[in-house]
C-alpha cells in the first residue's frame, strides 16, 4: 500500500516539477526578450515636477546590455550626450565643450533632473551575476498576470542592494519594478505599460520612473520610433563621438 | 570712437540675425544674459554701488552630422558695450579624423581651478571672477586634429596662430602684426589604462620660444582625484634653474555625497605647488608664492537651489579671497543669483580687506533662452 501511494506521489510530482518555472529561467528569459544586439530608439522624457511638465527629446543607440550612447535633441538640450560603457559614463556638455567622468558618488546623481540616476543607466553584468533571485508568487499588474521576483545583491557595487519586479508571465517584460535599499527603505518605482512587438521583442514604449527620495516628481520615458538589430558603427560608442 | 562704432554694428548685426533666425532650422539661436547690482568697498571711506551685465549670444550650426560652426559673442553692458569674439569656430569630420579651426575652447590637463597641465592658458589669474559657474572657460584661436585610436584614447595635435589685432590695425594701419615666429605648436595623447586617464602633452610657444611638456592623471579611488605637473624649458641657452623655477604641481579631490530628501553635498579641494617659488611671507612681493590652495564646499537643496562657498587661499601669507552664494532656479531657465566675496588679510598679501573690492555684494537675475 505504502508503496503503491509512494509510487503515485512520485508520478504526479514529476510533471509539476517540469512545468513549474525558477526564478533563474524568468530572469533569463526576461534578459533574453529585453537584451539587444543593437537597437536606436528616437523618444521623448517627461519630466513632471513643481515647475511644470518638461519635455527632452532624444536619440539613443545601444549595443547589448551595457553600451549605450545618449543624444538630446530638444533645443534647450541639443548636443548634450551620455555615453554609457561597460564600466564607465561620461557627459558632454555643448555649450560649455565639457567632458565629465561620472565615478563614485557623482553617479547618484540625478538626470537632468529627472528621476533617474546616472547610476541606474550603470551595470555591465546579468542580472542573475549580482542578486540573489526568489520567486515570490504571482500578481496581476493592470490586468496582466505576473510573476513577482524578489532580488538581493550578491556583493557590493550593485545600485539597489534589492528589488522586486513583476514580470510578465507572457511577454517576459516587467511591468513593474521597486528598488530597495540596504535598510530596505523604497527608492524608486518604475511602472511599464503599452507593450508593442517590434521585431519579434516585447517592448515597452511607455515607461514612468519615480525617484520616492522627490516629492511631486516623476519621469516617463515614451518611445516614438524604436530599430532592433540595425547595423551601427563601433565608433558611436567612443569618446570622438560623444564630443562631436 | 572707431572701434566703438564697430562693436555697435557687430552687435546690431548680431540682434538683426537672431531676429530672422527661428526661419532657419539650420543654426540654433541661444541668448544667456546675467544682470547684477553690486555694492563694493573700495577703500576705508567709500563704496561703490553699481549695475552691471553680461551678455552670451551663440549662434550654433546643427543637422549637418559633419560640419559644426558655431559663433559667440560675449558682452558687457553698463554705460557702454564692450564686446569680444570668444568662439568662433568651423569643425569638419572625415574618416578617421576631425578637424577644427578658429576661436575655440580648449582644456588641456586636469583641473576646475587649478591645473598645471594646462600649458596653453597658465595659471587661474589670482583676481579670476569667482561668481562665475565656470572658472576656466579660455579660448584661442587655434588649428588642431583629432585623431581617435579607441574608445577612450585619441591624439591632439594643435597649432596656435594668434590672431590678428583688427582694433588696433584700424587704428593705425601700420601697426604691428604676429610674426610667424608667434604661432605655438604641439600635441597632447590620451589614454585610461586600468581604469585611470592619462593625458601627456607638449607646446612649444613661439612668444615665449619655450618647450613646455606636461603629464595628468586622473581617477577615482573613495574620492575624484586628478594630479597633473608640468614644466617649462627655455629654447635658447636652458638652465637647470630655469626648470627648477617653472616646475608646478597641480591636485585635486572632489567627493559628492547624497543627503537625505534629495540633497546633496559636494567637496572640492584644488592645491597648486610651484616648490621653488617663496615659501615664506614677502612684503609687498605676493605674487608668486609656492603654495595656493582652491577648497569648495557646495549644497544642493533640491534640483533648483544651490548654495555653495568657495576660496582661493594663500596659506604662505594668510589671505584669502572667500566667495559665499546662491544660485536658486525659480523657472526653467531663470535664476536669482546672490553672492558675498571677502578679501581676507593685510594689504601686502595677494588678498586684503583694505583692497579694491575688499568686501562685495553682488546680486542679480540669469536667464537663459
Amino acid at each position: 500500500m505504502k508503496r503503491t501511494v509512494m509510487a503515485l506521489l512520485v508520478t504526479l510530482m514529476v510533471p509539476a516539477s517540469l512545468w513549474a518555472i525558477s526564478a533563474e529561467d524568468i530572469i533569463k528569459k526576461l534578459e533574453k526578450n529585453t537584451v539587444t544586439k543593437t537597437a536606436r530608439i528616437d523618444g521623448v522624457m517627461i519630466i513632471n515636477d513643481r515647475f511644470g511638465i518638461k519635455r527632452s527629446t532624444f536619440i539613443s543607440y545601444a549595443r547589448g546590455a551595457d553600451t549605450m550612447l545618449i543624444e538630446f535633441t530638444s533645443v534647450e538640450e541639443e548636443g548634450m550626450k551620455i555615453l554609457r560603457t561597460r564600466d564607465e559614463i561620461y557627459l558632454f556638455y555643448p555649450d560649455a565643450e565639457e567632458l565629465i567622468r561620472m565615478q563614485g558618488a557623482a553617479l547618484k546623481e540625478s538626470v537632468m533632473g529627472s528621476d533617474m540616476s546616472y547610476e541606474d543607466m550603470t551595470g555591465g553584468r546579468t542580472l542573475l551575476q549580482s542578486y540573489k533571485v526568489k520567486l515570490e508568487g504571482t500578481e496581476e499588474i493592470d490586468g496582466a498576470p505576473c510573476y513577482k521576483v524578489s532580488m538581493e545583491a550578491k556583493k557590493k557595487g550593485v545600485p539597489y542592494y534589492k528589488q522586486i519586479m513583476w514580470i510578465d508571465k507572457e511577454l517576459f517584460i516587467y511591468r513593474k519594478i521597486h528598488k530597495f535599499s540596504r535598510s530596505g527603505k523604497l527608492l524608486k518605482e518604475i511602472i511599464c505599460d503599452d507593450v508593442r512587438q517590434v521585431s519579434g521583442k516585447n517592448i515597452a514604449f511607455h515607461m514612468v520612473l519615480k525617484d520616492t527620495m522627490k516629492r511631486n516628481s516623476s519621469t516617463e520615458f515614451v518611445i516614438n520610433d524604436i530599430q532592433i538589430n540595425i547595423p551601427l558603427k563601433a565608433s558611436i560608442f567612443s569618446l570622438e563621438e560623444l564630443t562631436w | 570712437m572707431v572701434i566703438k562704432n564697430l562693436n555697435r554694428f557687430i552687435l546690431m548685426l548680431f540682434i538683426a540675425l537672431i531676429g530672422i533666425l527661428p526661419a532657419h532650422a539650420e543654426m540654433l539661436p541661444s541668448v544667456k544674459l546675467t544682470l547684477m547690482n553690486s555694492l563694493a568697498r573700495i577703500d576705508e571711506d567709500s563704496l561703490t554701488f553699481s549695475s552691471l551685465g553680461k551678455g552670451r549670444f551663440t549662434l550654433q550650426s546643427v543637422k549637418n552630422r559633419n560640419v559644426r560652426a558655431q559663433l559667440t559673442l560675449d558682452t558687457t553692458i553698463a554705460d557702454t558695450v564692450m564686446i569680444d569674439i570668444s568662439r568662433a569656430f568651423i569643425k569638419v569630420r572625415f574618416p578617421g579624423f576631425r578637424t577644427t579651426i578658429g576661436k575655440a575652447k580648449v582644456s588641456w590637463g586636469e583641473g576646475f581651478f587649478y591645473n598645471a597641465g594646462d600649458v596653453i592658458f597658465g595659471d587661474t589669474p589670482l583676481t579670476a571672477d569667482m561668481t562665475a559657474e565656470e572658472l576656466r572657460d579660455e579660448a584661442v584661436w587655434l588649428t588642431s586634429a583629432y585623431i581617435p585610436l579607441s574608445t577612450y584614447s585619441f591624439i591632439e595635435p594643435i597649432i596656435l596662430v594668434p590672431g590678428l589685432n583688427l582694433s588696433e590695425l584700424m587704428l593705425d594701419p601700420e601697426a604691428s602684426t604676429p610674426s610667424t615666429t608667434d604661432p605655438s605648436a604641439g600635441g597632447r595623447f590620451v589614454a585610461r589604462p586600468g581604469g585611470i586617464k592619462v593625458e601627456g602633452g607638449y607646446l612649444y610657444r613661439g612668444a615665449e620660444q619655450s618647450h613646455n611638456p606636461y603629464l595628468s592623471f586622473q581617477g577615482n579611488l573613495f574620492l575624484d582625484w586628478h594630479l597633473s605637473s608640468s614644466i617649462s624649458i627655455p629654447h635658447y641657452s636652458p638652465m637647470i634653474s630655469d626648470l627648477e623655477e617653472s616646475f608646478k604641481i597641480s591636485w585635486g579631490l572632489f567627493h559628492l555625497q547624497s543627503l537625505a530628501s534629495g540633497m546633496s553635498l559636494s567637496f572640492r579641494l584644488e592645491g597648486l605647488v610651484k616648490p621653488c617659488a617663496s615659501w615664506i611671507e614677502k612684503e609687498g612681493d605676493s605674487s608668486e608664492y609656492s603654495f595656493m590652495l582652491y577648497p569648495e564646499i557646495s549644497l544642493s537643496v533640491n534640483e533648483s537651489l544651490t548654495y555653495l562657498l568657495r576660496s582661493v587661499v594663500s596659506p604662505i601669507d594668510l589671505s584669502a579671497l572667500i566667495t559665499a552664494g546662491m544660485y536658486w532656479n525659480i523657472y526653467e531657465g531663470f535664476k536669482i543669483l546672490s553672492f558675498l566675496s571677502v578679501q581676507a588679510g593685510e594689504t601686502t598679501d595677494i588678498y586684503g580687506w583694505n583692497k579694491p573690492g575688499g568686501i562685495t555684494f553682488s546680486c542679480g537675475f540669469q536667464f537663459i533662452y
